[in-house]
């Protein structure tokens, strides 16, 4: 029977693979941003944002400060790519959110597993009007080029999660011109080192009420997933993935702390109890970590690195989270 | 303060065409030169369905089947008119139409504003209606309702998708032979109309597209979809839908359209022929209030049956359990050679 040896955790922000000395234009893009939440997960601009900002947040936003923080995710990145490469599982389940990317207000589904024989990816191009931190990252979100998926074990998959209870929507084709989402792409970009291991894309919707599954709902996928993997009759070594997060497009470095430890302790009440109006925009891919937490509940947890990635004086960012499961 | 109406009904395509082609189902099946020889004649039929099929290939049959259906559909028209709902919940399924490889959802609330379908655009023969091929129906949707149920529900437990706007199909015929049925006489259905599509073909929504193939081209075993949800998932979420409902500011019509067994979903019938005893079966359950025993009925059990559609018909029973309803009426109408059983049923508040 499968067995899951592995998780990771892993932000995907462009940020990321942007060099330091951009991270200001990804500061100025914050001013168009439309989804910027304050703490209370209240729908913000940014000016008010900043007329309420802690003046200490200037000490986080210098080049010196930006430097060291790019190169600690560089870290993080690498100690992921490094475990997957030393723990070599045979397939990718891969829990990411789709941010109309593929589904929109025509369907959007709670939860997806896709199931076809392989997926397109349709990289990044950006035009000239788009921000240059933008173009700058999109080396990291994978080639132009299909990516293998184990179709028996989506297909498993979906059948086991009815049977357990979840209500599971289904694809299996991607249209022409469309391609996974950058939560998948990503990790083929920046954590397989050029490797390309056949996955299984779970997509939740994480960002677009009204039907983001609840924190709860999340966990007991996660568990569910472990139970489908495990009593799938194939003799492979499965890695889940959770790609995204955590705090962005203002970073709530709490609301951080408060995941981390209930995952980290996997303390399943914690998780249950995580406030839901705090879990929108970016910061709702804190569900695809919770997702993976649950998936990997019999694996310690190892935090590689929190690292808040502020980029403006008003507190704007992506807090970035390292983590592993083994 | 909120009131919830039950009704239960049919979608059945041929209602909309003439009686003489209410029988092209069974005589699609019987053109397939797949079938064993044996089944394709009369003589080989059960003598109910010789007897339905008559001397006249069913059109006295199809005469009769219409009247005992437009009967259910004035009744249902006019609870409805008393209730005056601020709007209705459909229960139906989508046959390859709005919903396709791309995307097949469990459950799938449609809040949108409105729908304009044109039902004969592509239509093949004459609607009994005789109504002109750019005939456009307009119908009201209720987004607010629509984003509530599906709120409050993925509160609950169901991982509902939701949608605004069509994807590959304005409306799925579930739903649009359901509102056209229920204004038989053309009098008007001014009710917003949430649709809630329920994946009732599973194994058979892409592998068969949701649809009629012969004997000769049913999919095997391996080309199967994945499955529908179970029929106690439905049935739960019909109830979860009454609790949420019942604390609703709205007057809400919960409407399961769909026929019972179809033949062409039942191949030990070899697609002839519904399986009538298993819908009988579920039929007297209903009627006694055994909600229990339709919640425990296992999916092969009905897929074996040709009961597939039945799964929105679950949703209803979930949600009249919930609210502790037996049906004030109801109205079983047989049929071999029209494809399937027909069910009406009428939960007053």
């Amino acid at each position: 029977m499968a067995r899951i040896v592995l998780g990771l955790g892993s932000s995907h922000s462009p940020q990321l693979s942007t060099p330091p000395e951009m991270w200001p234009l990804h500061g100025e893009r914050d001013k168009r941003n439309p989804h910027l939440l304050d703490t209370d997960g209240k729908h913000v601009s940014y000016d008010e944002l900043l007329a309420k900002a802690d003046p200490a947040l200037a000490k986080e936003i210098t080049p010196e400060k930006w430097q060291a923080r790019y190169a600690a995710c560089q870290k993080g990145i690498a100690q992921l790519a490094e475990t997957l490469a030393r723990v070599a599982p045979d397939i990718a389940v891969i829990i990411g959110d789709d941010q109309e990317e593929l589904f929109h207000e025509d369907n959007m589904p709670a939860v997806l597993v896709y199931w076809g024989e392989s997926i397109a990816n349709d990289p990044r191009r950006y035009m000239e009007s788009v921000s240059p931190a933008m173009r700058a990252a999109a080396w990291a979100y994978g080639e132009e080029k299909t990516y293998p998926v184990v179709s028996d074990l989506g297909k498993h998959l979906i059948e086991s999660l009815i049977d357990q209870g979840f209500d599971v929507a289904h694809s299996r084709l991607v249209k022409p011109g469309q391609g996974m989402g950058h939560a998948f792409s990503f990790v083929y970009g920046r954590l397989m080192n050029g490797k390309t291991l056949p996955m299984v894309p779970i997509m939740l919707n994480t960002y677009y009420p009204p039907n983001q599954p609840t924190p709860k709902r999340c966990y007991d996928l996660g568990r569910a997933l472990r139970h489908a993997i495990e009593a799938w009759n194939a003799d492979a070594r499965v890695a889940v993935i959770g790609s995204g997060g955590l705090s962005h497009f203002v970073i709530d470095e709490e609301l951080d702390q408060q995941v981390i430890k209930a995952l980290q302790s996997k303390d399943a009440e914690a998780v249950y109890a995580l406030p839901r109006h705090r879990l929108n925009s970016g910061t709702s891919e804190i569900r695809n970590w919770i997702a993976t937490a649950g998936a990997v509940e019999h694996l310690p947890m190892t935090l590689i690195d929190y690292v808040p990635c502020y980029r403006s004086p008003a507190g704007t960012g992506c807090a970035m989270g390292f983590a592993q499961w083994c | 303060m909120a009131e919830i109406l039950g009704l239960g009904m049919t979608h059945f395509p041929p209602l909309a065409g003439r009686d003489e082609q209410m029988v092209r189902i069974l005589k699609r099946i019987l053109e397939d030169p797949a079938l064993p020889e044996q089944y394709r004649r009369p003589e080989g039929w059960p003598e109910p369905m010789r007897q339905e099929y008559g001397s006249d290939e069913g059109l006295s049959a199809a005469r009769r089947h219409r009247e005992a259906l437009v009967t259910q559909f004035r009744k249902a028209k006019r609870m409805l008119d008393e209730f005056a709902p601020d709007f209705v919940v459909i229960w139906g399924d989508d046959q390859y139409e709005n919903f396709k490889d791309d995307i097949i959802p469990p459950f799938c609330v449609m809040a949108y504003e409105g729908f304009e379908p044109k039902p004969w655009e592509a239509y093949r023969g004459a609607n009994v209606w005789d109504e002109p091929k750019d005939k456009t129906f307009i119908y009201q949707g209720h987004p607010k309702a629509g984003k509530f149920l599906a709120t409050r529900l993925l509160e609950s437990g169901f991982d509902v998708s939701y949608a605004y706007r069509p994807l590959h199909h304005q409306l799925g015929h579930a739903f649009l032979n359901t509102l056209l049925f229920l204004d038989y006489d053309r009098q008007g259905l001014p009710y917003p109309v949430v649709p809630f599509q329920v994946n009732c073909y599973g194994r058979r929504v892409i592998s068969q597209r949701g649809g009629v193939v012969g004997w000769g081209n049913l999919p095997s075993e391996e080309d199967l979809d994945p499955p529908s949800p179970a029929p106690w998932r439905c049935f739960d979420l019909g109830a979860a839908c009454a609790r949420v409902l019942a604390e609703s500011p709205w007057r809400v019509a919960v409407i399961a359209s769909s026929s019972w067994s179809h033949a062409f979903l039942t191949p030990k019938h070899y697609l002839l022929y519904p399986d009538v005893e298993a819908d009988r079966a579920l039929y007297d359950k209903l009627r006694t209030g055994d909600y229990q025993a339709w919640r425990h009925t296992p999916l092969a059990a009905m897929e074996e049956s040709g009961q597939h559609e039945l799964l929105n018909w679950m949703c209803l029973v979930g949600a009249m359990a919930e609210l502790g309803r037996r049906p004030s009426e109801t109205a079983f109408i047989e049929s071999y050679i029209f494809n399937s059983n027909k069910c009406f049923a009428y939960f007053r508040p």
